[in-house]
């Protein structure tokens, strides 16, 4: 790895990548909880609602894959440039 | 309720923001990249739009400034992880543009949906004559072109626009739509912009793996423009032997998506343009013969801005009320920088007298208020005038020089015999005479 995509914070480019891919997953999550209060006080339908709990699930499960993933980068677990290649 | 452009790249969020907002009342267009939000930009009106940064196909800037540039009374949030963002984007695009932190919540969303969209840019567009809701100008010239835009959009002609670069070709497409009251969208494309292997698809779609990378079923331009205006821009410098297609599409109004069976009926009609003269478009063979036939049913010859000189005070007035109410000032022009503008000839039109403003703009006197113009006004893009090229040379006869110099006057002026006799000194009856005499001659 280059040492000029490292920052002085230890922070570098797949690093941030990663952070900016669990903002997503937890925007994605927000969104849905926000969607799912509104069907519980609007349509008081529970398949709906199960279906964003759906989704909120599984992106609880993408933001904890790439947690793993960045910590492995960030103790040197593993090569860092492989969660960009994943 | 709003009028929600919501544009960004991560498909779960977009359902769920799109869902929760049409809960809310409000009605909600998306887009998942650049590609898919610029024509649904210009061919809707929004009240909001709500734009992620970072994009597949490029930056969500790239939107913003296209937003700028249709005038489009609208309120943008730019969707960042960051705030940092926020004092760098600020500075590039003014006050307007607001911003929504990751993660969102229906509090923010809230709080930038009840944020009126600019209603004081209505109000300062009504000062403004806009034809059809689009062109500006009183000049003759322009009163023949609304006269030809009221004629054909009242009929569903095929329309070809022919003018110089930057003459408003993408305007007066936009015009005619507007005066024809459709009620489907217009949908302007580039044909010059398509890579050649993927024209067929942009034009007429495609079904999920018709080809590599087709992931899911496309509609093309054609059936996005049901009901309203296909906008061909450039359209000669599509591919000579990918023309068949298009005009077999215009001669059965029904196209085929790629890898499909079934075919879909079309209804649009079709406005292409071109900066080549109909001489350069036949001799050069840009078009085939057919397909110029189909699309130039209606044939309109948009005026260069050096034959509508009368008109440039108002265009200049118009474009700095525009930037007035991006930048929130009060700048003007004196009047020995307005008789500069309107004694230079603008090989680029319109759009380069826009530019020059702007620029101008930017360097402004903010101790008088008024806009400087740069001693050059030319840009490095401009092009060679032929007629400063062409003079007395030896060896020419009286009539010879005589004939160049009314010939290059009409050219100049788009053959408004009227003016050319102004300018030569001559009578129109003496002009008329000169101009039969070489067409029998020839």
């Amino acid at each position: 790895m280059s040492l000029a995509l490292i920052s002085n914070t230890g922070v570098n480019m797949n690093h941030n990548a990663t952070i900016h891919d669990i903002r997503n997953h937890l925007n994605t999550i927000s969104m849905n909880a926000e969607l799912g209060k509104l069907t519980v006080e609007q349509k008081k339908d529970p398949e709906k609602l199960i279906k964003i709990l759906d989704v909120i699930l599984r992106e609880c499960q993408q933001c904890s894959h790439q947690l793993t993933e960045l910590k492995a980068d960030i103790t040197g677990a593993r090569p860092p440039n492989s969660a960009a290649e994943k | 309720m709003a009028q929600v452009l919501l544009v960004d790249d991560d498909p779960a969020f977009v359902e769920a923001t799109s869902e929760l907002l049409e809960m809310l009342g409000h009605t909600v267009r998306t887009a998942t990249c650049l590609e898919e939000a610029r024509p649904i930009a210009k061919s809707q009106r929004h009240t909001h739009v709500i734009l992620d940064l970072i994009l597949p196909d490029g930056s969500g800037l790239h939107l913003l400034d296209e937003l700028n540039n249709l005038g489009s009374m609208v309120q943008i949030a730019l969707v960042t992880g960051h705030d940092s963002v926020k004092s760098f984007v600020a500075n590039l695009y003014g006050p307007n543009i607001h911003y929504l932190l990751k993660p969102l919540s229906l509090e923010q969303l809230k709080v930038f949906l009840s944020r009126e969209p600019e209603t004081k840019t209505l109000k300062s567009k009504g000062k403004f004559n806009l034809h059809f809701g689009h062109l500006i100008g009183e000049s003759a010239p322009m009163q023949r072109l609304y006269e030809m835009i009221e004629r054909v959009a009242k009929t569903e002609a095929n329309v070809m626009l022919m003018g110089e670069s930057g003459a408003g070709k993408e305007e007066v497409a936009s015009a005619i739509h507007a005066a024809s009251q459709s009620d489907g969208p217009f949908i302007p494309v580039n044909c010059g912009a398509f890579a050649t292997e993927l024209i067929s698809s942009e034009l007429f779609g495609h079904e999920k793996g018709a080809f590599t990378g087709a992931v899911s079923r496309k509609a093309g331009v054609f059936e996005q423009a049901q009901g309203g205006t296909l906008f061909l821009d450039e359209v000669t410098e599509m591919p000579i032997d990918l023309q068949p297609n298009l005009l077999r599409a215009l001669e059965s109004r029904k196209v085929t998506r790629l890898g499909a069976t079934n075919s879909v009926d079309i209804d649009c009609r079709v406005i292409s343009a071109t900066n080549r003269s109909e001489y350069d478009i036949a001799e050069e063979k840009r078009l085939r013969e057919d397909l110029y036939f189909r699309l130039a049913v209606f044939p309109i010859h948009i005026p260069p801005l050096r034959s509508r000189k009368e008109d440039i005070p108002l265009l200049v007035n118009y474009f700095l009320d525009d930037l007035n109410q991006q930048y929130r000032a009060d700048i003007g022009i004196d009047e020995v920088d307005l008789k500069r503008l309107q004694e230079y000839d603008w090989p680029g039109n319109v759009r380069e007298l826009r530019h020059c403003l702007h620029r101008a703009y930017i360097m402004a006197d903010h101790d008088l208020n008024v806009i400087r113009i740069p001693d050059k006004i030319a840009s490095p893009f401009s092009k060679q005038d032929d007629s400063s090229r062409a003079g007395i040379e030896f060896g020419k006869t009286v009539e010879e020089v005589e004939k160049e110099l009314i010939l290059t006057t009409l050219e100049h002026l788009d053959g408004d015999k009227r003016q050319a006799a102004d300018i030569l000194g001559i009578s129109l009856k003496t002009l008329y005479n000169r101009i039969n005499s070489y067409e029998q001659n020839a």
